[in-house]
This record gives C-alpha cells, structure tokens and sequence, in this order.
C-alpha cells in the first residue's frame, strides 16, 4: 500500500513535468520589402493631342501678321515617382523639328493639382522651348499626381513673334514639332 | 531510497520533456520590383501587395514518447514580428490558406483571414497533433510610392505553445 502511494506520487510529477515544462517553441522567417526606383510620365488630353497654333492675317494692307496670344489645350502631366530619400527630379521638354524663324514657342505648367500626393514639383513658370532640354518642373521627389486629365499640372503653349527675324525670313511657312516630355534625375 | 527513486523519475520526466513541440517554416517571402507595379504614370501602389508565394508551417515533435502516446496534443500557434527597418504606416498580415497534412483528426481552426502581425505576440491559429505544410500567405497594406525607395525588413516569428 505504501508502495503503490509512493508510485503514484512518482507518476504524478512525472506528468506534471511533461504538461507544464517544454512549451513554447519557435520559428522565424524574414520578410522583406524592397521598394524599386520608379520613373513613369504621360500625358493626358481631354480632347486632340495636338496643339494648333494659327497666325491672323492683318485685315489692313501694312498691318503686321498677329499670332495667337497663348493656347490652352488641356494638356495634363501625370508622373508617379519614386526615389531615394534626397534623391530629386524633374520634367524636361525638348522640341523635335525646325521652329520658323522669329517664332518664339513658350511653354507654361502650372503647380499640379487633382489627387496627387508626396513631394511633388514645382512649376518653373513659362519657359522657351528649343531644341536643347527646358526645366520645366522641379523638384519631384517621392510622389504621384493621379491619373487622368484634371490631375497633375497643366500645360499651355504661348508663340511670340520676332518680328524683325520673322519678317527678315521671306521662307517662313507653316511648321510642325513635336515637344518631348522627359522624367530624369536632377543632378 | 522511495524519495531518490522519485527523484530519479521526476529527473528523467525532464530529460523527455527536453524536446517538445516544434514548429518549422518553409519557404521566404520578399516583396520586389516584381509586386510594386504602377499600370499607368500618376498612380500609387495598389492599396493591398500579397505575396505571390506561400510560406509553409509544420507543427512536429521530436519526442518519440509524445507522437506515440499523445498523438492528439493541443497546441496553438501565436504570431509576432520583430522589425529590422521597419515604417509603423506598414502593415504587415498573415493568414493561414489551408489545413496542411496530418491526421484526420488533426484539425486546425483560426487564422482563416488576414491579421495584422504586431510587435506584441497575438493568437493566430490552433489544432492538435502533428500536422505538414499548413500553407501561409502575408500581405502589405499602406505602402505608398509617397515613401520612396528604400528596404524594410521583419522578422515574422511563430511560436508554439501547449493548448
């Protein structure tokens, strides 16, 4: 009788051990996130992609020719940006093709508007367009402006006449350009 | 002699118990350039980023006596992360996509949908016995291209306790 106390004493700490002693073991995996460079840019219209700028003849013999003041095309620049911390960018454009001679091309942004977030640019007002690359936004971070027309900024082309070039050039006709928008690293 | 003999039993109860238990994780998940597309200039990230691949947890026991005679044991499983570079906006989920493989009778309740993984340990799923490749997804809510390019990284720990 003794004896079989004793081995139930023994059997009984030996399940405690086993039920309360040896829990909690564990595992691990890493979880990583790497957030690449990114650099997307397009354009939106709300209707012709393309800008015509037209000149008015003079009604009067010995009146100059005018040229429209600015055009407003509802162009919209969309970019999504994604770049180290003080890492900048910004939006270049370049005319493709032979701008008359006398005709002074202009291009305004204005500061982006819409659904945007994050650091976005800044306009650098109106700029001369040419074949070499015009800033025309600055400073973009980290950032989206939404997608769509009415996100983003707005762009509007201006034509200026020198009159003198203009009028010195008896060759000047009608020309067509392209203008090329770029996202690229701000060095 | 009875009190060394009790001893002796409580001193080998220990030495069993040395191995109880055991979870394992197959499998790694990284989210890249792959996850982080942008369909069209202008967008964010996609509000929520599963991971393509899962991550498998087998619950074993390296103790021969407990898969013998206990083979239908409690347990439950409680998930915690312990960040490396991390950003709070973040969030990290998990959720278990399937019952593995064990016994019938193993069956395995909890941790269906996603939970948020915190830095404290919190409950994910429970069951009994030794079950094989229970499938588990994560996923990332919060992310911004507002953020910028940069790497994060966490430690996803899962603990198993006795039920």
């Amino acid at each position: 009788m003794k004896h079989k106390g004793t081995f139930l004493v023994i059997i009984m700490l030996f399940s405690i051990t086993r039920f309360c002693i040896g829990s909690g073991k564990n595992a691990e995996h890493k979880a990583s996130i790497i957030i690449p460079n990114v650099a997307l840019l397009s354009l939106q219209y709300e209707n012709s992609s393309g800008v015509e700028l037209c000149g008015i003849s003079p009604s009067s013999a010995g009146n100059t020719i005018k040229l429209e003041a600015d055009s407003e095309v509802s162009v919209w620049l969309n970019y999504s940006s994604i770049c180290h911390k003080n890492q900048k960018r910004k939006v270049t454009a370049t005319v493709e093709g032979k701008i008359p001679e006398g005709v002074v091309l202009k291009l305004k942004a204005e500061d982006s508007v819409g659904n945007g977030n994050g650091e976005l640019g800044k306009t650098n007002g109106t700029v001369v367009l040419g074949q070499r690359p015009a800033d025309v936004i600055s400073g973009i971070g980290s950032c989206y402006t939404g997608k769509g027309a009415h996100n983003g900024h707005l762009l509007s082309y201006q034509v200026e006449l020198d009159e003198t070039r203009f009028h010195q050039n008896t060759k000047n006709k009608g020309a067509s350009v392209n203008v090329v928008y770029t996202l690229t690293d701000d060095n | 002699m009875k009190y060394t003999l009790a001893l002796a039993f409580l001193f080998l109860g220990l030495l069993v118990n040395a191995q109880p238990m055991t979870v394992t994780v197959d499998g790694e998940v990284s989210f890249d350039g792959a996850n982080f597309t942008i369909s069209e200039a202008g967008e964010d990230f996609a509000a929520t980023l599963e991971s393509e691949s899962s991550v498998f947890v087998s619950v074993n026991s390296d103790d021969n006596w407990d898969k013998k005679n206990n083979p239908n044991q409690k347990w439950k499983i409680e998930v915690v992360k312990e960040d490396l570079v991390w950003n709070d906006i973040v969030q990290l989920e998990i959720v278990r996509t399937g019952q593995g493989y064990g016994d019938k009778n193993n069956q395995i309740s909890g941790g269906s949908s996603y939970q948020v993984v915190n830095n404290t340990s919190t409950f994910f799923f429970s069951g009994r016995g030794l079950v094989t490749d229970i499938p588990v997804q994560l996923r990332l809510s919060g992310l911004s291209v507002t953020l910028g390019a940069q790497d994060f990284e966490t430690n996803v720990l899962l603990t198993i306790y006795d039920n």
